[in-house]
């Protein structure tokens, strides 16, 4: 029906307005921008504090989205996508996680020997795990510019096998273009949305 | 003259029409509410570009019709001002929305 359309879509945009921000753009880019770096220099501690800006999601959101454009609880069924969503994400995560120490252990020749195979294709193996993460979240949260993160992140690590250059360096600016979008996203919310005045 | 005393009986559903809804802040208000599940002042300020004392005046009819309740409560440590349709708003609100249906069908 016409008018249960209009309602959803009135839901829909004020579901989107949150995502309006470039909060999520820019501590989903930061951490490749930091692991690129990472693989550049060589350098633990860009490793170490690559998953650092995902702490800084909420806090910005509290500080910098609420008080601009208000705090909304969504829906029953709207929290209950959102929450399956972050269940999903989590699972992903613990997925590549262990992934990742199977892999280790692989290059240790720990428990099997995946060394000939991961020497060659490493790269777009996590190419392909990270940009599996940037579409899940697309699918899952209705953010479709996380598709073309998903193309930026696997891009990065492609290059980084086909050509001769140091992968850390596509890897890092597939991260510092997500980032950037995020930064000019969030550049035009502040100007659209200044905090209201007291009163 | 005096008026006719002869109502058209297909002119009804403009006479049952809810009075307090049938006020566009209100609506917008209301319409806004209906799709979340709550929501605070500032948010209903932003999307229906009340300034603050006309929502002000607008929530208080609205909660005096048993429209909405209004609670304050604390999201990370902060008071919020938030807004809830009630299910009688929410019945009030589609009952409105068909009886507009059928207005613009005369």
């Amino acid at each position: 029906m016409a008018s249960e359309m209009d309602l959803k879509s009135i839901e829909r945009k004020t579901y989107l307005t949150f995502f309006e921000d470039g909060i999520a753009d820019i501590v989903a880019g930061l951490p490749i921008l930091l692991f690129g770096l990472g693989m550049t220099t060589d350098e633990s501690m860009f490793f170490i504090f690559a998953w650092m800006p995902l702490l800084l999601f909420w806090p910005l959101k509290q500080r910098i989205t609420y008080p601009r454009i208000g705090y909304v609880k969504f829906s029953p069924e709207r929290q209950k996508k959102i929450s399956k969503g972050f269940v999903l994400l989590l699972i992903a995560g613990t997925l590549s996680l262990l992934m990742g120490i199977v892999v280790f252990m692989g290059f240790e020749g720990l428990i099997f020997d995946l060394q000939g195979f991961m020497r060659e294709y490493s790269l777009l193996v996590f190419g392909a795990v990270l940009a599996g993460a940037y579409i899940l979240i697309a699918i899952l949260f209705e953010a479709k510019r996380f598709y073309i993160y998903g193309f930026f992140v696997f891009s990065g690590w492609l290059t980084g096998y086909l050509f001769d250059v140091n992968p850390g360096i596509p890897v890092a600016m597939s991260g510092a273009m997500i980032a950037i979008i995020g930064i000019g996203l969030l550049l035009r919310f502040l100007a659209k949305y200044p905090l209201p005045a007291e009163g | 003259m005096p008026a006719s005393a002869d109502p058209n009986p297909r002119m009804e559903p403009i006479e049952n029409l809810d009075r307090v809804i049938h006020e566009p802040a209100r609506l917008k208000i209301l319409t806004q509410l209906y799709v979340v599940d709550s929501g605070d002042f500032t948010y209903l300020m932003r999307v229906t570009g009340l300034t603050r004392g006309n929502l002000s005046s607008h929530m208080t009819k609205l909660e005096e019709a048993g429209y909405i309740k209004i609670k304050k409560e604390f999201v990370d440590r902060k008071p919020l001002t938030m807004l809830r349709l009630t299910p009688d708003g929410r019945k009030a609100l589609e009952t409105y929305r068909k009886t507009m249906a059928k207005i613009i069908r005369i």
